[in-house]
């Protein structure tokens, strides 16, 4: 019984490190596919998630009563509070622009892209 | 003109951020956006609400806590606690009234609230609960009382009689109420001082609020005082360009420096306290105070202190003022109040919206605050997200 769940178990994992060496392997394909400036964009936003998730996570919310002026928290609290708030702002507006700024590069690249494909194909005919 | 392939990716970049950002700044608003209904429950009490309620009884159920977060607001300043007093207890009469679950706690908090509030007026004068500058100078009428202390004490006694009789309450709110109207009669405006020669709206509306309350609960007949105070209010305390109420004046009638004009810290809660006293005057007070102080910017609702043209000077009432908004954190607060209260949902609804976004709620162990908000913001909020059925029980009283 318990070897069979051993057995079962070391299956499973190895499926486990196949299935993420492939989506690696995908991930580093569409960073591969991607535009420059599009990459940019999207490794700030995602930079900016991880840095607000991290003060989130570590309750710097609460130093933000030092928007009420009635905290009575010090130099280095109010420094976390205002670091909370810089970051909040960022993810609930630079963000989503830079995200929505990425998907406006990509298309426009793309639309490049096909633009100048459709006028090769255009300027060399094949044969019949 | 041939443009390098750097400065044309750069130019790109900027183009790119700036379509963005045209597309998102519009729908930023939504976001935060909040089904209206979490706030403010037609019957019963809100889940917003009981959330905040208890962090307000976590306090006042607990001495230490309670010393703790009114020192911290006595600090800044002593009138934030005694107003913090005054909300929560008529939040508690109106979350008991519209859910019977709340009753006992809500009679026994408010009760302590009230108890408190009388022993350290009788321990440390009324000056306890007023700004420095209230602790000297010359009062006009004499002996020294301020209508801040005297309106809202007579308010909270008043509220919570209406919620269940207090036999001990009876006598209190008598003498307040006589005090009061013996001050205000002394003035050619009807109106009484809260701080040395300075008649305060809010305080003067707050005040009619509970002399109709008084009415209501003993049977007593001042509706010819509070005619005339309409009556005189209409004539001599509404300022010629917006049709708004003042917010302070000598006890003469002039227009005092600090509140010469209308302002959004005092007309929101004014106008709601006249919905008890003339509900017509009140109605044009708050659409007339909408037109001038409430404004939405992308989704956002927030209220001016001043209307345009009538630029006070900041102060502790107003606190920072947006410049070129004119927006106030206060006046915002006090229009969510107002806005609850004449059921303006459109208005209610975009500020609670700047509410969620400014306003770092924090939610622990069942408990709400809002992180840019105090103790007594908190309670306007709370309040405001309650209000109702109380001032329906004072209509169907003055019907009776």
């Amino acid at each position: 019984m318990e070897s069979g769940t051993r057995g079962n178990g070391s299956v499973s994992d190895s499926r486990d490190v196949a299935s993420r060496a492939d989506g690696a392997q995908a991930a580093r394909r569409l960073g591969s596919r991607l535009n420059p400036l599009v990459r940019a964009f999207l490794v700030r936003a995602v930079l900016w998630c991880v840095a607000f998730g991290a003060v989130h996570l570590l309750g710097f919310r609460i130093y933000t009563s030092l928007l009420s002026g009635t905290s009575s928290h010090g130099m280095v609290q109010q420094v976390l509070g205002v670091t909370y708030i810089v970051l909040y702002a960022g993810v609930v507006f630079l963000v989503p622009v830079l995200v929505i700024a990425a998907v406006l590069v990509q298309c426009a690249v793309l639309a490049i892209d096909s633009r100048t494909k459709r006028d090769h194909t255009e300027g060399h005919p094949r044969k019949a | 003109m041939r443009v390098s392939i750097p400065y044309r990716r750069v130019l790109g970049a900027v183009a790119a951020l700036v379509v963005a950002g045209c597309i998102w700044t519009p729908c930023l608003h939504l976001l935060f956006k909040s089904d209206l209904d979490e706030y403010r429950s037609s019957n019963g009490v809100s889940t917003v609400a009981r959330k905040l309620a208890a962090t307000h009884l976590a306090t006042w159920s607990d001495p230490d806590l309670r010393r703790h977060e009114l020192d911290k607001m006595r600090q800044r300043n002593p009138e934030w606690d005694f107003m913090s007093r005054t909300y929560f207890v008529l939040a508690l009469v109106n979350m008991a009234l519209r859910d019977e679950a709340y009753v006992e706690e809500a009679c026994e908090i408010a009760d302590a609230i009230i108890e408190n509030t009388l022993e350290v007026e009788r321990e440390n004068g009324f000056e306890h609960f007023l700004m420095e500058y209230g602790h000297s100078g010359w009062w006009a009428v004499e002996p020294p009382r301020s209508l801040f202390v005297d309106g809202e004490i007579a308010l909270m006694l008043a509220a919570r009689r209406m919620l269940k009789e207090q036999d001990s309450y009876k006598s209190l709110l008598a003498q307040r109420v006589d005090a009061m109207i013996s001050r205000m009669q002394e003035s050619p405006v009807l109106s009484a001082e809260s701080y040395p020669d300075e008649c305060w709206l809010f305080c003067n509306t707050v005040a009619l609020a509970a002399i109709r309350m008084a009415d209501v609960l003993d049977g007593s007949d001042h509706s010819e005082f509070l005619e005339s105070w309409i009556e005189t209010a209409k004539e001599k305390l509404v300022d010629s360009q917006t049709g708004l109420l003042i917010s302070t004046y000598a006890v003469a009638g002039a227009p005092s420096p600090s509140g010469f004009g209308p302002e959004g810290s005092t007309i929101w809660m004014a106008s709601h306290m006249l919905e008890v006293v003339d509900e017509g005057f009140a109605a044009d007070q708050y659409r007339r105070a909408h037109a001038e102080l409430a404004r939405s910017f992308l989704g956002f609702g927030y209220s001016r202190e001043w209307p345009v043209g009538l630029e006070g000077e900041m102060d502790v009432d107003s606190g920072p003022v947006i410049p070129l908004l004119g927006a106030s954190a206060s006046a915002s607060g006090l229009a969510i109040m107002a806005a609850a209260a004449f059921d303006d949902v459109e208005y209610l609804s975009s500020l609670l919206t700047s509410l969620e976004c400014a306003g770092f709620p924090a939610e622990r162990d069942g408990m709400l605050r809002y992180q840019a908000s105090n103790p007594v913001g908190d309670a306007v909020l709370l309040y405001a997200m309650t209000e109702g059925p109380l001032w329906s029980l004072v209509r169907e009283g003055m019907v009776q």
